[in-house]
């Protein structure tokens, strides 16, 4: 596995929140300069990994909407029709 | 006797004095709800009291939507209306058009009670506030499965960040309200949700009460999950709204300050990858200056100045070691031929055979060293060489280009590829031009050793004390090169190609120039 499928591995875990704040972290380093061309190209690969990971987040319009209540058998769940 | 009225017409005509008296018209009373009832078309009557006395007070509907609370027993109000009479009853009323809360009302006096004594034990410090999740994934909400608010946050969530959404329902006003809003938030806390929003509509005081029931703010300050209020209206503040982590005025209010916008978190992505990009192109431009700098370094004129500068070095260093080795043997030369004119060769040829081996040992150290110096010249030149290897700049810069062109595959390949389509052969060919005077000074290096030791060869002193020469040392081996280094009577010692002579000074003799 090369380095950079490892790191598709390690972003496609990441909450949304994690991606962002490592997607702003990498962009800064890159901004603050002093990188080398190879650094460079690996933090620009990663980023464009960042990013494609926080956009299938938000395109992933499926959202559930649903009703948990406790009953004598425990917690239950159901779907709530809406719309 | 005049005509008896009946009833109905002595009730009326007390209705109409009642009605033409300014005195009991359009006035304000004061006094406190007791015996409150609500008719079900929305009517509301009760008696109001004082210490003394009381009247029964009817408000209508119509004027009821003009009050902003809900009337409750014992709460102390001011009334306006006027006094009427109801003919069927024959009992007089107020009939009431406002009302306005007067002096502080139970419910009132203990929602401060309540909220000063929570504030005193630190439930609203703003340090106890928990932080939003800045992108939740689940949002739990505590409100009526029924109500406009689960509505609201569905559809003002449905343009933000993608989150589920669980409801636990809840009883939001009445009785026994406040127990469902608190389990409701216990069971979410305990499921595990991103945020929670606990919230109701709008209404009276009254309405509101369950928010303002000391379980339900505790069951909000002992939630581990943060959590957004959203009850009633802007104006009003309920205890929960204090001692959630965040309130919001509203439920459509809630799901905005809890989910960011779909699309300003796009732009924000775009944002963050056009900052990316300039970066990028910037650290590739700095690279193309510094290909411009490599470039300049290896231009072929400077490359041949550099080459020339070496060269002369070299030549340098020829130059003196050679001079240094032909003053040395043309001196004992010299010296040897005037030795060899005035002194017996044969008693000091012993000590001169060991000299010559001293001098022999000397110019084969001084040809080693030449040599030495030219293999370390030879290794850096070879260092250099492999430096500037073409086949490996090329294939450097092909990988660099392989990803290059990758990334850029949607921003700009085609500018990518020329970019570095265009550093790469001009690399090659620096590179290759670089080698090769590389290779050149290489020759011209290994030739001049070449002919350097030829020469040397030519000048071995040994072959020179063959001829006859000798060299003329101290007693302690220095050599003696010159007359004035010598005085009358010193002892010097004479080594020929055999052998040395020890010898005294009688006389010396400086030469004219």
């Amino acid at each position: 596995m090369t380095d950079m499928e490892q790191y598709r591995a390690e972003v496609a875990e990441m909450t949304f929140e994690r991606s962002m704040e490592e997607l702003e972290k990498l962009v800064d380093e890159l901004e603050q300069g002093g990188v080398d061309l190879d650094r460079s190209l690996e933090i620009y690969e990663r980023a464009v990994v960042l990013r494609d990971h926080c956009r299938a987040i938000l395109d992933d319009g499926q959202r559930r909407i649903q009703k948990i209540m406790e009953t004598a058998d425990g917690v239950r769940t159901e779907d709530l029709p809406v719309e | 006797m005049a005509e008896p009225l009946t009833v109905t017409q002595l009730n009326t005509r007390v209705r109409a004095l009642l009605s033409s008296t300014p005195d009991v018209r359009d006035i304000w009373v004061s006094g406190e709800i007791s015996n409150l009832t609500r008719a079900s078309s929305g009517h509301y009557y009760f008696v109001l009291k004082d210490a003394t006395g009381e009247v029964r007070c009817a408000l209508f509907a119509r004027a009821k939507s003009r009050v902003d609370f809900e009337p409750r027993e014992n709460m102390k109000v001011l009334a306006f209306g006027s006094a009427d009479l109801y003919i069927q009853r024959g009992s007089y009323q107020f009939i009431v058009e406002n009302m306005r809360r007067s002096g502080i009302g139970e419910l009132y006096q203990a929602y401060v009670e309540l909220k000063n004594r929570l504030e005193k034990e630190g439930l609203f410090d703003p340090a106890r506030k928990k932080p939003l999740p800045k992108y939740p994934r689940r949002i739990g909400v505590v409100t009526s499965e029924t109500g406009a608010v689960i509505h609201d946050i569905i559809t003002t969530s449905a343009s933000r960040f993608p989150a589920d959404i669980i409801l636990a329902p809840a009883q939001v006003q009445g009785e026994g309200a406040a127990a469902t809003i608190v389990s409701g938030i216990r069971l979410l806390d305990r499921v595990g949700v991103d945020v929670i929003i606990v919230g109701r509509g709008g209404g009276s005081l009254e309405d509101l009460w369950p928010f303002n029931e000391e379980s339900v703010a505790r069951a909000i300050s002992e939630c581990s999950t943060p959590i957004v209020s959203a009850v009633g209206h802007e104006t009003d503040f309920t205890i929960a709204d204090f001692v959630a982590d965040v309130r919001a005025p509203t439920p459509t209010g809630a799901a905005a300050i809890i989910l960011r916008d779909r699309s300003e978190i796009r732009s924000q992505l775009n944002r963050d990858m056009a900052n990316a990009e300039r970066a990028l192109r910037s650290v590739l431009d700095r690279m193309r200056a510094s290909f411009d700098v490599l470039d300049a370094k290896l231009s072929p004129e400077r490359a041949s100045r550099d080459l020339d500068l070496r060269s002369m070095s070299l030549d340098d260093w020829w130059g003196r070691a050679d001079r240094s080795v032909r003053s040395g043997l043309s001196d004992r030369e010299h010296r040897l031929a005037l030795l060899s004119s005035r002194i017996s060769v044969a008693g000091a040829s012993q000590d001169v055979d060991s000299r010559r081996r001293a001098l022999e040992d000397t110019v084969e150290r001084i040809r080693r060293a030449v040599a030495d110096g030219m293999t370390t010249r030879s290794n850096s030149l070879a260092v250099l060489d492999a430096r500037v290897s073409p086949m490996a700049a090329v294939r450097d810069i092909e990988s660099r280009r392989t990803r290059l062109e990758a990334i850029y595959g949607r921003a700009s390949p085609a500018d990518a590829a020329r970019d570095l389509r265009d550093h790469r052969a001009r690399l090659d060919s620096l590179f290759a031009r670089a080698s090769s005077a590389s290779l050149e000074i290489y020759r011209s290096s290994s030739s001049r050793l070449e002919s350097a030791s030829a020469g040397l060869a030519s000048l071995n002193p040994t072959r020179v004390m063959e001829r006859g020469y000798g060299i003329i040392l101290r007693p302690d081996g220095q050599v003696l090169t010159s007359v004035s280094d010598m005085l009358v009577g010193e002892k010097i010692d004479i080594r020929l190609r055999d052998g040395t002579a020890r010898a005294a000074v009688r006389e010396i003799t400086e030469d004219r120039r």
